[in-house]
């Protein structure tokens, strides 16, 4: 995937928190997307919480993904949002890990034109021009 | 159901005003953005004098979107010791909940009479909609994942995929919504376009084009609300909230894996319930229509047709006026006005009024409105 237009993507960061660093220096320096286990009843979740959105306990760990996915949805931007994507068109999926989280990633224009609904996908790890690194998705 | 299933007994809608979207969309080459803050006392204006209340009888203020500045709004028109106010955030999704909190101050008593204002100058000033992310995900935006029309497209397509509909059911709410619209002087756009002429407009999120997207233009509204027994002696026929719901739709992000359904059922549920009504005892339904994909959304959820029957009810029931038995969006956001809503809920009033002339519903009697958004929202009005 041409990621050398994709200046400036830190740009778009959210705020880390204090909490939230694990889970982001993990994906940029080891590139893997963790996403968080309850240690007393093994609910998983993504996006992050500080506490189990299911029964409250602060026992929350991050946990590696396995990566297999399946296509929820995808679309694809003509219209021109943001300055770090000005080169439209591009394409966005939307993945259901096999551990339950969606995920949102970067999927090429061809793979997403190809890929059918629910197909299988694994995550690939990309590199922005400014060195952050991002989730694209392949398949299987 | 909740505990109880009285309210809103004995709330009205008793002034509506607005402002002439169309002009102010031509007017261009402004020196700056409009003041939301002229556009919401103009609306305030113009609902006072439609409900025949003077401005000493307003003891309740909510301010919505570009004039959240409460204070500065009631400072400006001269209200300055109001009982129950405050100012709500800009998303669409307050349009509905806005006239919900008004009803529950009239029922309590915290206030008499609440004029809930709205403005957005969202064209003039320029604001970037969709570039913003979604709140709920921040992994999102940062793969080029803008909200919410994004979320939306992206609904769509798995929705295509669920139950085998097409771009095409979309082009029919599109061209329905712009008839509507050129039946209204103050709609911004009036000119008609086909579905061959839709399925040709450029894309923006795919499978999302042009007409399927809210417009962006500026105005304000007002809507005032008091008892059903002050209602009586003022001027115009009284418009009663005989239904109010809501149901958060909280997740991730503004994307619902269920198109929004659950809570739709929910609220249209007790809706029907408190009521008294069935969906099809509708006389007219106006739904909120950031895309037009969430009118296909919310015609399954309100209960009209089965899940996935949206396009079915679409070209068996009809959805415009002249054609359908309760004619759907006789007032839109992708051709008339994007009030966020507003422009949905007074189109309930006039509507039951009888004051929308050559777009009017025959002996309307119930309206409905119907939000589908994080905080799913409704009512059902009644002439009474």
């Amino acid at each position: 995937m041409q990621e050398n237009l994709r200046e400036n993507i830190a740009g778009l960061m959210p705020e880390v928190t204090e909490f939230e660093k694990p889970f982001w220096d993990c994906l940029q320096n080891k590139k893997v997307l963790m996403v968080q286990k309850c240690d007393d009843c093994d609910h998983i979740q993504f996006p992050s919480s500080p506490v189990c959105s299911k029964c409250l306990s602060g026992a929350v760990s991050w946990i590696p993904c396995s990566g297999k996915s399946k296509l929820w949805s995808k679309v694809t931007f003509h219209k021109k949002y943001l300055e770090q994507y000005s080169d439209v068109p591009y394409s966005v999926a939307l993945a259901k890990l096999e551990e339950g989280p969606m995920v949102t990633g970067r999927i090429t224009n061809e793979n997403a034109t190809a890929a059918q609904f629910d197909a299988p996908l694994l995550i690939r790890y990309i590199e922005t021009a400014d060195g952050t690194v991002l989730v694209e998705f392949v398949p299987e | 159901m909740r505990m109880s299933g009285k309210f809103p007994s004995g709330v009205a809608v008793v002034g509506v005003g607005d402002v002439d979207y169309g002009k102010l969309y031509q007017i261009r080459n402004l020196p700056g953005p409009r003041d939301p803050y002229e556009m919401a006392a103009e609306a305030f204006k113009n609902a006072l004098e439609d409900s025949g209340l003077k401005k000493d009888d307003i003891d309740g203020v909510l301010c919505v979107r570009d004039i959240k500045k409460y204070e500065y709004f009631c400072y400006k028109v001269g209200i300055d010791k109001p009982r129950l106010i405050n100012g709500l955030e800009s998303s669409g999704r307050q349009s509905g909940i806005a006239l919900q909190y008004a009803a529950m101050a009239i029922a309590t008593g915290m206030a008499n009479t609440v004029a809930v204002v709205y403005s957005n100058y969202g064209r003039t000033a320029s604001f970037n909609y969709g570039g913003d992310g979604d709140g709920g995900d921040p992994f999102g935006i940062l793969h080029g994942m803008t909200s919410p029309g994004a979320q939306v497209a992206a609904m769509f397509h798995r929705y295509c995929h669920e139950y085998g509909a097409s771009e095409e059911s979309l082009a029919k709410l599109a061209v329905s919504n712009r008839y509507h619209a050129s039946l209204n002087a103050h709609s911004v756009m009036k000119k008609l376009f086909t579905v061959e002429e839709y399925m040709q407009a450029r894309y923006i999120t795919e499978p999302l084009r042009l007409y399927d997207y809210c417009l962006i233009n500026d105005g304000a509204v007002c809507m005032i609300l008091t008892s059903v027994e002050r209602a009586k002696d003022l001027r115009k026929p009284v418009v009663e909230m005989i239904a109010t719901s809501a149901c958060g739709d909280m997740a991730s992000s503004y994307m619902k894996e269920d198109f929004f359904y659950k809570g739709l059922q929910t609220v249209s549920n007790e809706l029907y319930a408190v009521a008294g009504v069935k969906a099809e005892d509708m006389d007219n339904i106006q739904i909120y229509d950031n895309f037009t994909t969430t009118i296909l959304f919310s015609l399954e959820g309100i209960g009209l047709c089965e899940r996935g029957g949206a396009g079915d009810y679409i070209d068996k029931v009809g959805i415009t006026l002249g054609r359908s038995p309760r004619p759907i969006n006789t007032a839109n956001h992708t051709s008339e006005t994007y009030m966020q809503g507003f422009n949905h809920q007074v189109e309930c009033v006039r509507q039951l009024r009888g004051e929308c002339g050559v777009r009017q519903v025959p002996n309307s009697k119930l309206s409905m409105y119907i939000c589908a958004a994080p905080i799913i929202s409704g009512h059902i009005f009644a002439a009474i």
